[in-house]
């Protein structure tokens, strides 16, 4: 893709600048709130994850959802942490685009001012992926349980 | 030293330093990244709020068919929550929208309009944000006064 920016025309405005201070400080409230529900996450990890494998191995779960957990255990466990992971994510790159934003703004640096669009777009581009990837998880765990209950009631089929 | 009629302090100033910030090709790249992204977080909103108006459409039908108030309460929940839906996905539209307009032909009020409308999206879901907390926090508080109170009639 070439670059046909209009070079020279976009300037940096006061209206601008305030606007930015004003988005970094929510960034930065949001950063706070994705960092405590990632350690509240971390700890329910730690403490449910190994409680359901007990409770699979133990066989206390009711019959289809043993025999679920305990084959793919493993995939519970995968998706949970990358969930974990994303949420972590996200909070970091509003964390570095606030306070890359406010250098920038306080201290005319230049460097720390192309930082902060490139945090903010990895926070848009980490938060598009994340849907795309929950929103086929989504359609394929339907799918899965479409095709589970069809072979469940079809045991009994006579035709 | 180089001209002694300007006063000394004639290069520093907010005038010099308000210079110093350029929007340079990079940022200008970043800039329409995170504008996609957000057209396409938009669009996913707002066929959200779509799938929203069908079940406000079914819950209303239910409701008239059945004569009960169960559709009803469906619709108002769902007008709420469409309500609440709607503004991120208008904030996150315009931005991107304006955002790359500004890009593209050089609109230097586009751009301050943009990044207006990304500032109204995170003051609106911040706001929000804060209010559930403060019912979540309200609603234990209440719920946790019920406890004690029924156990102190026993």
């Amino acid at each position: 893709m070439e670059s046909n920016f209009n070079n020279g025309d976009l300037r940096v405005t006061p209206g601008m600048e305030t606007n930015w201070r004003i988005t970094s400080k929510w960034a930065m409230f949001f950063a706070v709130l994705g960092f405590i529900v990632t350690g509240l996450y971390l700890l329910s990890a730690l403490a449910i994850i190994p409680a359901l494998r007990m409770m699979a191995a133990m066989g206390t779960l009711p019959e289809p959802v043993n025999s679920l957990i305990g084959s793919f255990s493993w995939v519970i466990v995968l998706l949970y942490l990358g969930a974990l992971a994303c949420v972590f994510f996200l909070a970091l790159y509003h964390l570095r685009f606030s306070n890359s934003i406010n250098r920038a703004l306080n201290f005319t640096d230049q460097n720390a001012f192309a930082n902060a669009w490139l945090n903010l777009r990895n926070h848009f581009r980490l938060y598009g992926i994340m849907t795309i990837t929950f929103i086929a998880l989504y359609l394929i765990m339907l799918v899965a349980v479409l095709i589970f209950v069809g072979r469940m009631t079809d045991t009994g089929a006579n035709y | 030293m180089e001209d002694l009629n300007q006063p000394l302090d004639a290069g520093l100033g907010a005038d010099a330093s308000d210079e110093g910030l350029k929007i340079t090709d990079d940022i200008r790249r970043y800039w329409q990244q995170t504008a996609n992204w957000a057209l396409f977080l938009a669009v996913l909103m707002f066929i959200g709020l779509g799938f929203m108006m069908l079940g406000m459409f079914f819950g209303g039908l239910m409701s008239v068919n059945s004569g009960t108030a169960e559709g009803m309460v469906v619709v108002v929940l769902l007008f709420l929550y469409a309500a609440l839906l709607f503004f991120p996905a208008w904030y996150y539209y315009k931005f991107s929208t304006l955002t790359k307009l500004a890009i593209n032909t050089g609109d230097n009020n586009a751009l301050e309009d943009g990044f207006d409308y990304l500032k109204r999206f995170y003051k609106f879901i911040g706001i929000l944000v804060i209010v559930v907390i403060a019912l979540y926090v309200l609603f234990l508080i209440f719920g946790i006064a019920m406890l004690t109170n029924m156990r102190s009639t026993f």
